[in-house]
């Protein structure tokens, strides 16, 4: 082995990421190699001067600092705008398990509120009763996966359910 | 990637501020050193972490679990420095006199300081060596120099943070490495 990949290896060497037949290599190199041999012991050196670098703390004020500005950002977006929203008013977080709870209770309300075909505002409110076909068969016990074809949309239109309740509420 | 931080990222998708809060605790001592260090103690360095945090909070929903959030954190502040760099505001390779304020024992509880003055006026200028010394590194290889032998990243971590490949990073820091030890020669030779 010659002196530059010796020079290579000790820097795998210090850094633990050599292998076992590149040590051997670099072992038998350095034995007759006293250049490489202080190369070894200043890369050493240097990396313990390196890590006795003091560490930097930050101010006390930056968490004030860095929390006035996010808030100047206003708030979060989601991927569910209203229906995230929604959830962090009682401070839930939206769960996969959570969708029938969520499914029921917009439904519920769109009921409620609006009586089928008594929609103010025309497209604005999802089709209700596809929901509560949907959440029949939930009630029933049928699995999520296990929903007829015509349901696989059942997850948006419960989204959409929900933002238009959340707008509703606004 | 940290399973602490997959579930932090994930309540962050869900509008959960506390969740980035938490985040912000876990990182930010580690890219304000990674910041200091790379702008030589700049004044403006919380501002640069203060921004790093605030890119993260506004693209967390582009971030990608395939990534760290480490690593990710670490690629904002790099891109940051280095256009603060371009645009001039701080030269990074300025080297601010050394006050009472900057002196680096100043940072270190009084038990670690030691009670020789000798031995604390030395140490105190062997560490204002190697702060100059990394000062005078082009940016591409102070930056993996900080990120490997400072910080304790791996090779793999250095090339996702500065979107590069590993071989890259291992040419950087044995330049970097030789650079340094011209500079400190006479702190890392050993008399044989």
């Amino acid at each position: 082995m010659k002196c530059p990949r010796a020079q290579e290896l000790i820097h795998a060497f210090v850094d633990g990421v050599i292998s076992p037949p590149e040590r051997q290599a670099l072992d038998v190199h350095l034995a007759g190699c006293a250049g490489c041999r202080g190369e070894l012991e200043t890369t050493r050196a240097l990396l313990g001067l390196l890590s006795d670098a003091p560490r930097r703390r930050l101010s006390d004020d930056f968490d004030h600092a860095l929390n006035a500005r996010l808030a100047q950002l206003g708030p979060r977006r989601s991927p569910w705008p209203a229906w995230g929203r929604l959830w962090q008013m009682n401070g839930w977080r939206l769960r996969p398990a959570l969708l029938p709870v969520a499914a029921a209770l917009a439904a519920v309300v769109a009921f409620q509120t609006f009586p089928l075909g008594g929609h103010p505002a025309g497209d604005a409110l999802p089709n209700s009763v596809y929901i509560a076909q949907a959440l029949r068969y939930h009630e029933a016990g049928t699995r999520w996966r296990g929903l007829p074809e015509q349901a696989v949309d059942f997850n948006s239109q419960v989204s959409s359910a929900a933002t238009a309740v959340a707008d509703l509420i606004q | 990637m940290l399973q602490a931080d997959v579930l932090l990222v994930e309540r962050c998708r869900q509008a959960d501020e506390r969740a980035f809060d938490e985040i912000v605790q876990r990182h930010k001592n580690k890219i304000y050193n990674y910041v200091c260090r790379m702008t030589n103690d700049s004044p403006d360095a919380e501002d640069i972490t203060q921004e790093v945090f605030i890119k993260a909070y506004v693209s967390i929903g582009a971030f990608r679990n395939d990534a760290s959030v480490d690593t990710w954190l670490y690629r904002i502040a790099t891109n940051l420095v280095i256009d603060r760099f371009r645009r001039g505001k701080r030269a990074p390779q300025t080297v601010p006199v050394l006050d009472d304020e900057e002196d680096p024992l100043h940072e270190l509880p009084a038990t670690e300081r030691g009670s020789d003055p000798a031995a604390q006026a030395q140490l105190a200028e062997l560490q204002a060596e190697v702060k100059r010394a990394l000062a005078g590194l082009p940016p591409k290889l102070r930056s993996a120099i900080v990120m490997h032998d400072l910080e304790g990243l791996s090779y793999e971590e250095v090339a996702a943070a500065v979107g590069c490949p590993v071989g890259t990073v291992k040419s950087r820091l044995f330049n970097g490495r030789n650079l340094l030890k011209e500079k400190l020669r006479r702190y890392v030779e050993i008399d044989s």
